[in-house]
């Protein structure tokens, strides 16, 4: 499967994008040695490359470089960790229901679709406004809260195909606890796909993040968050497009890599 | 008949616990007296106001308010401009439902075509390009694009508006932004089920019995390919009616995710209730009108027919 | 239905090779050297275990083969004449006009969204100059004499209301519904419940007089009982072919015997029914 992962090119894409991003995260501080908040009026819509500012300056003059790194931060942290809690609920709330009686599984349904017709947006300004000033775990919290059925899903449909195979009954037969008969003998069975979809779903969370910054919610005001970069950027397309098109290309480039990835995993695994 | 009870009760189900979830949670984000006040008021003048919308009862008190007007679809006023919420939420959501029905026939105009070209043959150097991009595309974040999209087109070229909901040439970018984020997944599928209906063995019988390559795709693959993407489009559109909360802030299009945005964001209770209220219905009614399109495509659904008896 | 009723056999196939092309790597030879022909009346079976090359064979007489697989040699003749050098659109005038197909599995045979009217009367208007009316007269003229049910026999049921046997009824009513001099039919009767197979045969039987007819089948008693003649795969190549009751009865190759082995003949069917 490894070797059918790394055959082409793509994987390769998707890791060293990572690289990138695990290389800027540990020796970003260095390359980048401006303060991501510091305002410097004199700079204002610097062109990139002028000063030591390798991808320009915004229009209070902060340096874009370092605010994007620190957009990183927050993104990555975002996705990982909403991706972790939507992978936990889903999967464990699914396999529940393809383990229990049908009554648990419609419930589990219309949880769904209730999941699925509540606007995040509306969510996540609740959940902020309830959690209080700490946008990050807000945004978390609403992410993961509002995204668990696409695990839930797969869960349950293939974690009923599975318990339906002899060495699931026979184990069911020895009187296995359900924990443990899901943990090790259905679990273990789900992880191909499940990969697959953790990797699409961390493309997903990214852009979810990054869209809710944008509309101004969970990144404080004025904090460096790569979807508020695009809208303050908005205001000066024509004077400096450097402001959209340096956050739009780390996004881009983060995202799109993980999807061809996730792709091939897809091939892969299949 | 009895499916129909099974979908009214599922719905009636929904419907309350979205209301009532949303209820609470609205209630618990903030104290919309203070929007409606205003930051300088005395607590005087916030208690006047508390009164005055009947903010100071019990949560659960104004919970059974609120269910017992919402049977009524009595949503109240909006607490920033006193229009009736409903009202408000159905003059928006045309501006939305025409992006959403613009985007989708943009997205079946393209996506039929190719997929069912790339469907056709593995091959190719343009089969495998346009492959490529398609991969591209399917992780491209909707809005960024937008975003792009505005940049060249709007900014850049000049060459169409950035905003507004004022004619054709404002529909454009909106338009093919929705539709660009929704095609690649749909191409994708069309062209699995086209691939799939030509290797399938029905397409060996119509080959079989001298039926020409024309008649083969138009008349034995292509309507089984779409039927599989009938349940995509649905889903595709089902996402369009909750609201294109992001594209809309882009480009100012005067719809429900727009109205969205700025009513939760002024803690507007009765239009956001009003708003969701309205989404859970339309989510629903996409589901019902999929199914009812995939009943009528698949002679399968249907169940067995008055034709013939069972023995061989 | 003894011996070849006439000297030119209506199919003639001679040192036939097909070749798998997978999409990277080199061919690799399927079916290898085969040659056979049919003539009007007879019923030719070919036997042999799954995976020998006898659906291939069979398909190749109308380059009817799935992608990745290629004709890489020999001839097909059909009344005399060369078919397999034929272009796209004369080879498709005979596939349904001239020969007719039976397939395996009835039910994934048949367009599940089309009725099994329409996919008649398309074939009946593609050879036969017939308008849609008459056409359809046709259909249910065709699907009455498989003794389809009902008073239009069925034909605007869509392939999963009728019953597996009644498929197959249909698919051998679209076979012949041109009228054809070869039908080849690749195992019609292996997806079917054992009663249902007897029904078919007997109508396959009925069917074959006065046409060449080609059976595949890996059931020895099935070829037993409605074939002339028997021809034997194994591994892509025919190991051995002749009159039925001697192939059955004395077989020349270790290959056919180790078949007969694993048979059930009925003590009848080794003679002729
Ligand atoms: N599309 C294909 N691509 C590659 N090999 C094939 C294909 N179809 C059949 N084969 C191979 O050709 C051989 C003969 O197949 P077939 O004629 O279907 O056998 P059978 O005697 O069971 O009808 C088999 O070994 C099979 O694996
Ligand atoms: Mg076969």
């Amino acid at each position: 499967m490894a070797e059918r992962l790394f055959a082409s090119g793509r994987s390769w894409l998707f890791l060293g994008v990572l690289g990138l991003c695990l290389l800027a995260l540990v020796a970003g501080p260095v390359l980048v040695a401006h303060d991501p908040a510091l305002i410097d009026l004199s700079k204002r819509f610097a062109a990139p490359f002028t000063d030591g500012h390798w991808l320009g300056c915004d229009q209070l003059g902060r340096d874009i470089a370092a605010r994007l790194l620190a957009g990183l931060y927050r993104s990555l942290g975002t996705a990982l960790v909403a991706t972790a809690i939507a992978f936990c609920i889903g999967t464990a709330l699914g396999l529940l229901a393809a383990r229990s009686t049908s009554l648990l599984g419609a419930f589990m349904r219309q949880l769904t679709s209730f999941t699925q017709s509540f606007p995040v947006f509306v969510l996540a300004v609740s959940v902020i406004a309830i959690v209080g000033s700490n946008g990050f775990w807000a945004v978390v919290l609403t992410l993961g809260l509002a995204t668990w059925p696409v695990f839930a899903r797969v869960a349950y449909a293939e974690g009923s195909s599975l318990l339906k195979r002899e060495y699931v009954l026979a184990a069911e037969m020895m009187q296995m606890g359900t924990a443990r008969l899901l943990l090790r003998h259905v679990l273990p069975g789900l992880i191909p796909s499940l990969s697959v979809l953790v990797v699409f779903h961390f493309a997903d969370m990214i852009i979810a993040e990054s869209a809710l910054s944008f509309l101004g919610i969970g990144a404080p005001l004025g904090a460096p968050s790569w979807g508020g970069m695009l809208n303050e950027s908005r205001a000066y397309m024509l004077v400096a497009p450097w402001m959209l098109l340096a956050p739009a290309g780390a996004i881009i480039l983060l995202v799109v890599s993980a999807h061809l990835f996730g792709q091939k995993l897809r091939d892969a695994t299949a | 008949m009895l499916r129909l009870l099974i979908w009214a009760r599922d719905f009636a189900f929904l419907l309350v616990a979205t209301m009532t979830v949303l209820f609470f949670l609205v209630r618990l984000a903030g104290d919309p007296a203070i929007m409606l006040a205003g930051p300088d008021a005395t607590p005087a003048q916030l208690d006047a106001v508390r009164q005055a919308y009947g903010f100071d009862r019990s949560l659960i008190e104004q919970y059974l308010i609120f269910a017992s007007h919402m049977v009524r679809l009595d949503f109240g006023t909006s607490l920033a401009d006193g229009m009736p919420a409903l009202d408000k939420v159905l003059d928006t959501y045309p501006a939305s439902l025409f992006l959403a029905v613009m985007a989708m026939a943009l997205n079946l105009a393209v996506s039929i075509p190719v997929g069912a070209w790339l469907g056709q043959e593995r091959g190719g150097a343009g089969r495998r390009l346009a492959r490529g991009f398609i991969s591209v595309m399917q992780g491209f974040p909707g809005f960024v694009l937008a975003l792009l999209l505005v940049n060249l087109f709007a900014v850049g070229l000049e060459w169409l508006p950035s905003v507004g909901y004022a004619g054709p040439a404002s529909w454009v970018l909106p338009v093919v932004s929705v539709a660009s984020f929704l095609a690649p997944k749909l191409i994708r599928v069309v062209e699995a089920n086209t691939a799939a209906a030509y290797r399938s063995h029905y397409v060996r019988t119509a080959v079989a019995i001298g039926t020409g390559p024309r008649t083969i795709l138009w008349r034995h693959v292509m309507p089984n390919a779409l039927l599989g993407a009938t349940a995509v489009v649905g889903a595709e559109f089902a996402f369009m009616v909750t609201g294109l909360v992001v594209i809309e802030t882009i480009f100012a299009w005067p719809g429900i995710g727009w109205l969205l945005v700025r009513s939760t964001l002024n803690l507007d209770f009765p239009v956001v209730q009003a708003i969701v209220f309205i989404i859970v219905i339309a989510v629903f009614l996409t589901n019902l009108a999929t199914e009812a399109v995939q009943m009528r495509l698949d002679p399968r659904l249907r169940g067995p027919g008055a034709a013939g008896g069972a023995n061989g | 239905m003894n011996g070849p009723v006439n000297d030119t056999p209506i199919l003639a196939i001679r040192d036939l090779q097909i070749d798998a092309v997978p999409a990277g790597g080199a061919p690799r030879r399927l079916v290898d050297g085969v040659s056979l022909s049919v003539a009007a009346g007879e019923v030719l079976g070919i036997v042999g275990q799954s995976g020998s090359g006898k659906s291939l064979s069979a398909f190749a007489v109308a380059r009817l083969l799935p992608d990745g697989v290629r004709l890489a040699g020999g001839s097909v003749h059909l009344g005399g004449q060369r078919i397999d050098d034929l272009d796209e659109g004369r080879m498709r005038a005979l596939r349904g006009g001239r020969i007719g197909f039976v397939f395996q599995d009835p039910l994934s045979s048949f367009n599940p969204v089309r009725t099994i009217g329409s996919i008649l009367i398309e074939s009946i208007r593609r050879h036969q100059r017939l308008d849609a009316k008459s056409a359809r007269t046709l259909a249910v003229e065709m699907l009455a004499r498989m003794r389809l049910p009902g008073k239009d026999a069925c034909v605007d049921a869509y392939p999963h209301q009728l019953s597996g046997g009644q498929r197959q009824r249909a698919m051998i009513a679209l076979a012949l519904a041109n009228g054809p001099d070869l039908l080849i039919a690749d195992e019609p009767t292996t997806a079917l419940d054992p009663t249902i197979q007897l029904q078919i045969l007997a109508l396959l039987k009925q069917q074959t007089a006065g046409r060449a007819s080609i059976l595949i089948t890996h059931d020895l008693s099935v070829a037993a009982a409605i074939c002339n003649r028997i021809a034997v795969m194994h591994q892509g190549r025919l190991v051995e072919s002749g009159p039925a009751a001697q192939v059955l009865t004395d077989p020349q190759h270790d290959y056919t015997r180790s078949l007969l082995r694993h048979a059930r003949l009925a003590p009848a069917a080794t003679g002729e029914a």
